[in-house]
């Protein structure tokens, strides 16, 4: 019983003390007086706590911990009062400290984009070899070795049976031989050409391809697919249009193109329904399934979106270029 | 392919503008490329598919243009009856060795030519479609009928032809002077034609110097041959020579073609030489144009629309395909397809036609029906996790050159014949395959050091070594990597052990390293599961200097294996419930000792109340003397029953003491 009058005795000289403070100087004081982590008035009693036999410990401890926060809490609310009025003033056109950013390749940021749009319409994706054997890269893909449309994507050869992949293409095969259809899946990576550089030509480059096989499959759904990607992307008002085109593994082939603000026609990808061929080369029964692929020139959707004209920016590594994005 | 419209408009009567033409050509399918104007004229620059061999000549175009505008096609001006005077007083024998080399020709002898000069319009024609008049009206007019028709061919000056004409397979080492005045030596496998003597054509590419005609010629042997298309392009790719015909003979040409070719020639021969005809025209006999069925649901279940049977007829036969009736089977067409269509042979095929004709912009859109297919844990994207990681660190992306040249192979230490190289470049700066991301990282750094003070890089892509994992591809794995300019290595170790543990990939081992690229004693390797995921350290100055760049920290991690072992699910260590106890211990070691050491040691004195060990402090200098450091480890204790008190933790704390002295830590 001592013991807690004595509590309350501390408790009254505390606050009559605390009353009389008129500065913050004098709160740290007082402060330090009964809280501070040796001396405290406070803090002392707390650690002779374990010494107290055990059935006054239980009465006495948790009205010593409830004094602790009382004291606590009103130091902290009399601190208020003394707080003054700053007269600096902060000159805003100071320089910002700026936060330490990295950043992600445009081609990365379009790729993301685009596989979103896609994966609402259930696409997953998957990328494989970018040494490729000729036998998946053309063959099977109805491209024999003479064939002439082996022009339009000439070919770097490591052996004459392997290439570096010309085109996206040739996943189609290794994820059909993979995975029974249904199958809707985007093929993003490096395809590459041998072809002068310019500003739209480099011997490597990325592209996208998709693929759909399923029971049912057809041209209507590639146009719908198509259309939606486009407004997706480019805009609910972006105009396109559509035309019969030729591929060896696609029958039919189209094209597609959309209008650029420069009021061009800019070609954007080429798709069709799979060729029955293919689905057979990679064991899949075109009687029972049909399919239908696109593929598009990701940089060159990455240079529409930004309005850069040069393919060579997105390889330079240039953070003059890649801090914009 | 340049297409004059002038010279179209002389197949086809036709009241349309030239760019409602192109517009309606593109849509159709054949690309307009440009559309110039040339005086009072237009030309069209289309794109031909490779399918379409039929296009590379005006009449083929007129074609299918009379099916896109529904206009009848007028071929009046160019088909006559050729009667030939004085038959047979030429004797003419050609000989084909294997029919497949030439499986289709036609062939005559033209007697008392009178050379004149190249009328003005035809030079004109020949000039608006991308040649130009050679100053020999034979040629000039073989090349004219090749614009229109399609189908090349070629004169002989028949008194340069000695005996019997043979055409066989070139062998290896053979010699030919072209007309172009090369000497060309010959591979196996180009056809060729030999008189009794000597190599006189390099067929279907060009013909030979020594019997070529010229202002004397007054009697021609012409040739007008359908080759195997294959053995034409293999020759044109092995001598390096494309030409106006080569271009064509490589396509799947109309194999009928060169029956209405050699007509036209010999009446042109006839209007503007004068010409005799001095044989019979020798022509391979005409083939018949194949049939299929057509069943008409084809139409509903590739293209997904529904067009009634009689547009379906009309489209068809606007492009030259005949569908001949079948009374008993409704639903099926027996479609015959001109022999100038060999492309097309399957409903695939005509549902094509169908489909460009009708035009993909008066298609309905629709969604795919079918079920989203499953692929079970397939959809995490740990490249976008990997990059997003990285960039979160202040890293930025950069895309690099995956083909590179020798010199920067040499320069970054790397084994050349370690590298994969392309047989056929075009040029050395792309020539080998790169085998890490440091060679563009490096130079990328470099790069930006002129701008920037301290940005760090990293890429992720496939790299490229010799070494085949499996039967039929060698290995290329994608790899992330990251550099950091200066002499960062704890820096590059805090990225590399956040970055795994970002991924869910935790336990790792840092071990020392070894490695070409980095400085000796200044690189780790990372392992987990005995598994060596990558290295990172600092980079050797040799290296770096080679790229202007003083120093610079690296790190390259095999991204297949991380994305094997990264995690979805995380283990997440719930809020403590009771107060932790921190205690700080400081020691002097030895430099030779590992601090990674001492921290095993005093995991394993402790007993689980020890949650954390960690190095706050590494402090060297006089106080401690020369050859040691000062270590101060935060120890970290915490129980999930109670409230930790002093009696729990006085007797861990003595016990790592006592393991520690032992081990001659020296206790501050």
């Amino acid at each position: 019983m001592e013991a807690i009058n004595n509590l309350n005795e501390i408790k009254k000289r505390f606050f009559e003390a605390i009353r009389k403070t008129k500065s913050t100087d004098e709160l740290t004081n007082l402060k330090v007086l009964y809280l501070g982590r040796k001396r405290g008035i406070i803090t002392q009693l707390i650690s002779k706590l374990p010494t107290v036999p055990l059935k006054e410990r239980k009465k006495i401890a948790p009205v010593v911990q409830n004094l602790k926060r009382e004291i606590d809490l009103a130091l902290k609310r009399e601190s208020k009062k003394f707080v003054s009025v700053r007269t600096r003033k902060i000159d805003f056109s100071e320089p910002a400290i700026w936060p330490k950013v990295g950043t992600l390749h445009p081609t990365t940021l379009v790729l993301n984009e685009i596989k979103n749009i896609f994966h609402y319409l259930g696409f997953v994706w998957s990328d494989g070899p970018e040494i490729e054997q000729d036998l998946y890269n053309f063959q099977k893909l109805l491209i024999d070795k003479d064939h002439p449309a082996r022009d339009s994507q000439d070919t770097y050869y490591i052996t004459p049976d392997l290439l570096l992949r010309t085109h996206t293409s040739s996943m189609q095969i290794r994820f059909l031989e993979a995975h029974k259809p249904p199958v809707r899946v985007l093929f993003p990576g490096r395809v590459y050409r041998r072809d002068q550089i310019d500003s739209t030509h480099l011997p490597a480059f990325y592209q996208l391809e998709g693929l759909l096989v399923d029971k049912g499959a057809k041209m209507t759904d590639l146009l719908g697919v198509i259309d939606f990607f486009c407004k997706s992307f480019f805009g609910p008002k972006i105009k396109t249009r559509v035309y019969g085109h030729y591929f060896p593994y696609t029958e039919p082939s189209i094209e597609v193109e959309v209008l650029h603000k420069s009021g061009r026609w800019l070609e954007i990808l080429g798709a069709g329904c799979v060729h029955p061929q293919v689905l057979r080369n990679a064991k899949v029964d075109p009687k029972q399934f049909k399919g239908w692929a696109f593929g598009m020139g990701l940089d060159r959707i990455v240079m529409i979106k930004y309005g850069i004209s040069d393919i060579r920016a997105l390889y330079s590594g240039d953070l003059r270029l890649l801090n914009q994005f | 392919m340049l297409v004059p419209f002038s010279w179209l408009k002389e197949f086809l009567k036709v009241n349309v503008n030239p760019q409602d033409l192109a517009e309606k050509l593109l849509l159709s399918g054949t690309k307009v490329e440009k559309l110039q104007k040339s005086g009072e004229d237009y030309i069209f620059d289309l794109e031909i598919t490779t399918n379409r061999g039929d296009l590379l000549g005006i009449l083929g175009v007129a074609r299918e243009v009379s099916a896109l505008l529904n206009a009848d096609l007028n071929l009046s001006s160019t088909v006559s009856l050729v009667r030939p005077k004085e038959a047979k007083t030429k004797p003419i024998n050609l000989i084909v060795s294997e029919k497949n080399l030439c499986p289709y020709f036609s062939l005559v002898v033209l007697d008392n030519l009178s050379l004149r000069e190249t009328p003005s319009f035809i030079v004109e024609r020949l000039e608006k479609s991308g040649m130009r008049g050679v100053g020999n009206i034979i040629v000039d007019l073989t090349n004219l009928v090749m614009i229109e028709t399609a189908q090349p061919s070629h004169a002989f000056d028949y008194g340069k032809v000695v005996g019997r004409m043979l055409l066989r397979l070139s062998k290896k080492g053979e010699m030919i002077q072209t007309i172009d005045g090369q000497k060309r030596e010959l591979a196996a496998g180009a056809i060729i034609i030999e008189d009794s003597e000597k190599i006189i054509d390099l067929a279907g590419l060009m013909g030979g110097k020594n019997s070529e005609v010229d202002q004397k010629t007054k009697t021609i042997i012409l040739h007008v041959p359908i080759y195997n298309s294959s053995l034409i392009r293999k020759a044109s790719l092995a001598l390096n020579l494309r030409t106006q015909a080569s271009s064509r003979f490589e396509k799947k040409l109309d194999p009928n073609g060169h029956i209405f070719a050699i007509k036209r020639l010999t009446k042109l021969f006839q209007e503007y030489c004068g010409a005799n005809v001095a044989t019979d025209i020798l022509s391979s006999k005409e083939i018949a144009a194949k049939e299929i069925s057509f069943p008409l649901n084809a139409i509903e279940e590739i293209l997904g629309i529904r067009i009634e049977e009689n547009k379906v007829v009309d489209i068809l036969s606007s492009l030259g395909f005949r569908i001949i009736p079948q009374p008993f089977e409704e639903k099926t067409l027996k479609v015959k397809i001109p022999t100038w269509r060999n492309d097309v042979k399957e409903k695939e095929d005509i549902c094509e036609e169908i489909g460009r004709i009708w035009g993909y912009r008066n298609f309905p859109l629709t969604l795919p029906q079918g079920e989203i297919p499953k692929y079970g844990g397939f959809f995490q994207d740990w490249e976008q996790k990997v990059k997003q990681t990285l960039a979160s660190f202040s890293f930025h992306e950069i895309q690099g050159y995956t083909l590179t040249k020798e010199d920067l192979i040499k320069k970054i230490n790397f084994s050349l014949n370690k590298t994969l190289r392309v047989i056929n470049p075009l040029s050395s700066d792309f020539e080998v395959l790169r085998p890490t991301l440091l060679i563009s990282l490096l130079i990328s750094l470099s790069l930006n050091l002129k701008n920037y003070v301290n940005e760090p890089l990293f890429e992720l892509g496939r790299v490229f070594t010799n070494e085949f994992k499996n039967q039929y591809l060698p290995y290329q794995p994608k790899k992330i990597a990251g550099i950091l300019p200066g002499n960062k290595f704890f820096e590059t170790k805090g990225v590399c052990l956040k970055f795994l543990e970002r991924l869910g990939i935790s336990f790792s081992q840092i071990l020392e390293g070894e490695h070409p690229f980095f400085e000796v004693g200044e690189v780790a390797k990372i392992v987990k599961d005995k598994q060596t995921l990558g290295y990172f350290g600092n980079l050797n100055r040799k290296v770096t200097f080679e790229f202007e760049v003083e120093e610079a920290s690296f790190f390259e991690l095999d991204f297949d294996l991380i994305e094997n072992l990264a995690k979805v699910n995380k283990e997440i260590e719930p809020l403590p419930a009771f107060p932790q106890i921190i205690e700080d211990i400081s020691i002097i070691v030895e430099e030779s000792k590992q601090v990674g050491k001492v921290l095993e040691l005093i995991k394993k004195s402790a007993n689980y109340l020890l949650r954390k060990v960690q190095v706050i402090d590494v402090y060297r200098g006089p106080q401690i003397g020369e050859g040691n450091k000062g270590v101060t480890i935060r120890l970290t204790f915490l129980s999930e029953k109670k409230t930790l008190t002093n009696s729990d933790i006085v007797p861990v704390r003595k016990l790592i003491i006592r393991n520690l002295e032992k081990d001659l830590v020296k206790i501050r």
